[in-house]
């Protein structure tokens, strides 16, 4: 047992109500400069829909990810013989088109224009050439539908979906959508890492973020096809890829990340892990059908004195296991089994998970009203708006079952939550849904607090960071001892 | 062989020996005689005997400083100066023999080349050996027309004809030990060409120079076409297959064409 902490993620998706926000938190933060204009560490997309980059989820486009192996795992996309195939070009990489080319519009000239018969207009610029462009698309072109001809019917996810099942997705009065907001996954696994040459690419030993060394990153971009989540951005000014750091300055300090931190529907929540790094091969290669079921089993329990035991002995703070314990994360992905890892058949155990969106049942309009009910217990999950095939393909590897008790679970507390609050059900209705998810009333009103009324010491358990701890494993602090401070990195131009 | 061999030194020799009073004009003529001879005949350049009743002084002088002057570029232009040349000039009239009286020069040359030698100046031109004294082979400058051979270098004059042209053994020898061309100078000048490696050179350029009907290249040439022909569609069937799947073009071309289409 190799015991290790990952700082993970829960996203409520029925939570979001797709503003954006933390995408500019993001973007005001990290990405807006010169070469980074195009880059969304964090976005968010309207599912179905392509996504951005456009069809990022058609490996067979990018070639991200990893594929089984035998009893192990080999990138898709990389390697020895397919890297020196693509050496001098990579067709799998993302062009800049499939991003979408940034744009600025010429303020100035409003203010500026010489007088004329026309009023002065504000033309949109390249942010890459400068010159004036016609903008053809954005980081979210596809937002809320739009575009539905050209984005939306061309989700790769439809892949295992019949034709009918598709086309009852785009008909008026039935057609749903979902949010799905996107950071780096810090996978347990990951692909990006693995297919760097210059070994520019770690994983924080400490908190599982994975980072790219800007110093030793030598533009490969062998990184940028290699992340199936099309998470690594080259950046096209300084030479270097880049990718979303979790905001570990902020985490160092306490503070969650600028996405989470600002977000309006408090939809994320960010807590710490134990994992056993000994099983990462093992599950990674597993069935296809059992990715989901496995990944669960390499988390373990935080309050096994056992798991405790060889943490310590890993050298994991006594912080970070008290962390893991009240970790929010812990309990939905792991307690209660209700959030799902996007897209696990990519094979890079991935640390971002999803509570999926328990969309309205499809309603039918009997005698002039509108009726949602309907007979059996479970009935409404299988009427769901979003086909389950279609969450499946989503969440978890195309294994409808697993959404379908994901759901089961939502309706349980909301079935609770209504006996609770308004007592209008049938006892015998609820007891029958919490016996069938093996679910006490405590617990359901615990998935129903950590939902709707968390405070944010509850979405947010962050550890302390150690990073002295972290310091002495490279230099030793007695050699700098006596100077200012710790020393300087950089000397000041004027000296000491 | 041998004997030939110091017979044309002798020859030599006794053209270059007799007027003492010339004697720096004797000694700076060495480099001129690659080309030159003074009643000799046509080696390279012309007969030099007489040369003054043809051209005046000045003319001479300007033309050997600085040939590329005049039409005629025959000649490497030669770092000498005014006195020197006159010295050569001098010698030049102290050694033309009276009117008519012609030295078959051309006529001694009844020469049988070992082949022996044959295959040791091949192997020094192509540069399987290397001069003793660590000069460059031939062929990096060098190209002679023969099939045993591969192409030779053309930043220099061919040498396929180059036994004919230049007088046979003794232009060869001129050339290689007078080293009257700037580039040679600065190949050769430090590492000197042996005897017996001029021996094999001599035997090789001449065997090359009899033998340069018989080469068939005209097929060679049509060859390396058809071989780089197949080669050039082998490449191409490689790339279309190895990169068979590969992402073409951005995956938005066709909504971006659409929507040109329709403005």
């Amino acid at each position: 047992m190799d015991i290790r902490s990952q700082m993970t993620m829960v996203f409520h998706m029925d939570k979001c109500i797709g503003c954006h926000t933390c995408s500019i938190a993001c973007k005001n933060i990290w990405t807006d400069r010169k070469g980074a204009e195009y880059m969304w560490w964090n976005n968010v997309e309207t599912k179905p829909g392509t996504g951005y980059p456009t069809k990022w989820e058609d490996q067979e486009i990018y070639q991200g990810g990893w594929e089984k192996n035998g009893e192990t795992v080999s990138l898709k996309g990389a390697g020895k013989m397919k890297g020196l195939k693509n050496i001098f070009h990579n067709p799998n990489m993302p062009i800049i088109d499939d991003y979408y080319e940034p744009w600025t519009y010429e303020y100035e000239h409003l203010f500026e224009a010489p007088e004329g018969d026309d009023q002065p207009t504000a033309r949109a610029k390249s942010l890459i050439t400068g010159e004036n462009i016609d903008i053809k698309s954005g980081p979210n072109w596809d937002d809320d539908l739009g575009g539905t001809p050209d984005y939306a019917r061309k989700d790769p996810n439809f892949e295992n979906l019949s034709p009918q099942e598709q086309e009852a997705m785009f008909q008026l009065e039935q057609m749903t959508l979902a949010y799905l907001p996107r950071i780096c996954n810090h996978c347990l696994n990951p692909a990006c890492v693995a297919s760097c040459p210059s070994g520019a690419i770690y994983k924080r030993g400490e908190d599982g973020v994975v980072l790219i060394n800007q110093e030793k990153c030598r533009a490969w971009r062998m990184c940028v096809t290699a992340c199936p989540y099309k998470k690594s951005y080259y950046n096209w000014h300084t030479g270097k890829s880049e990718k979303c750091i979790l905001c570990y300055p902020r985490l160092e300090s306490g503070q969650a990340p600028a996405c989470m931190h600002s977000c309006v529907g408090r939809i994320r929540y960010l807590g710490v892990m134990l994992y056993d790094a000994d099983r990462i091969e093992a599950v990674a290669s597993c069935d296809e059908s059992e990715l989901v079921d496995r990944q669960m089993e390499i988390y373990l329990d935080p309050n096994d004195p056992a798991v405790i035991k060889a943490a310590r002995k890993n050298g994991i703070a006594d912080s970070t296991i008290d962390a893991a314990q009240k970790s929010p994360t812990y309990k939905f992905v792991k307690e209660w089994g209700v959030a799902l890892p996007l897209h696990p058949e990519y094979r890079t155990i991935p640390n971002l998970f999803y509570v999926p969106p328990l969309l309205p049942a499809m309603a039918t309009v009997e005698n002039g009203t509108y009726n949602t009910t309907t007979d059996s217990l479970w009935g409404k999950i299988d009427a769901s708006r979003m086909p389950i095939q279609y969450l499946a393909s989503l969440f978890s590897a195309g294994n409808g079952e697993k959404i379908k008790e994901v759901f089961r679970k939502l309706m349980t507390v909301r079935l609770h939550r209504r006996d609770k609050t308004v007592g209008d059900l049938d006892i015998k209705e609820l007891n029958q849904a919490l016996a069938d998810t093996a679910m006490t009333r405590e617990e359901a009103d615990d998935i129903f607090r950590l939902t709707s009324l968390p405070l944010f010491d509850q979405r947010f358990v962050i550890p302390a960071a150690h990073r002295e701890e972290a310091m002495e494993m490279l230099e030793s602090t007695a050699d700098v001892k006596g100077n200012t401070g710790f020393g300087f990195k950089e000397m000041p131009a004027r000296g000491l | 062989m041998r004997t030939k061999t110091i017979l044309t030194l002798l020859l030599f020799g006794f053209l270059f020996h007799t007027n003492s009073s010339a004697q720096d004009g004797e000694s700076l003529f060495s480099s001129c005689a690659a080309c030159h001879t003074i009643g000799g005949g046509k080696l390279v350049g012309p007969d030099l005997a007489g040369v003054l009743e043809r051209r005046s002084e000045d003319e001479i002088i300007r033309y050997v400083q600085n040939p590329a002057d005049f039409d005629v570029i025959m000649m490497p232009p030669q770092n000498l100066t005014n006195a020197e040349i006159k010295a050569i000039l001098n010698y030049i009239v102290s050694k033309s023999p009276a009117e008519g009286q012609v030295e078959e020069v051309v006529e001694v040359e009844e020469v049988v080349v070992a082949l022996d030698d044959v295959k040791s100046g091949e192997m020094l031109f192509e540069g399987t050996t290397r001069f003793e004294n660590g000069g460059p082979s031939c062929i990096a400058c060098h190209n002679v027309d023969y099939e045993q051979m591969m192409q030779g270098g053309l930043l220099a004059a061919d040498l396929t004809d180059v036994y004919s042209r230049s007088g046979g053994m003794v232009g060869i020898k001129g050339i290689l030990t007078g080293l009257p061309f700037p580039a040679m100078k600065s190949a050769y000048g430090n590492y000197p060409i042996t005897e017996d490696e001029l021996v094999q050179l001599q035997a090789f350029l001449k065997h090359v120079d009899d033998n340069k009907i018989y080469q068939h290249h005209g097929e060679k040439k049509t060859m390396f076409l058809h071989f780089g022909m197949i080669g050039f569609i082998t490449i191409l069937i490689l790339i279309f297959f190895l990169w068979f799947d590969k992402k073409k073009g951005g995956v938005k071309d066709d909504i971006y064409n659409r929507q040109i289409k329709s403005i």
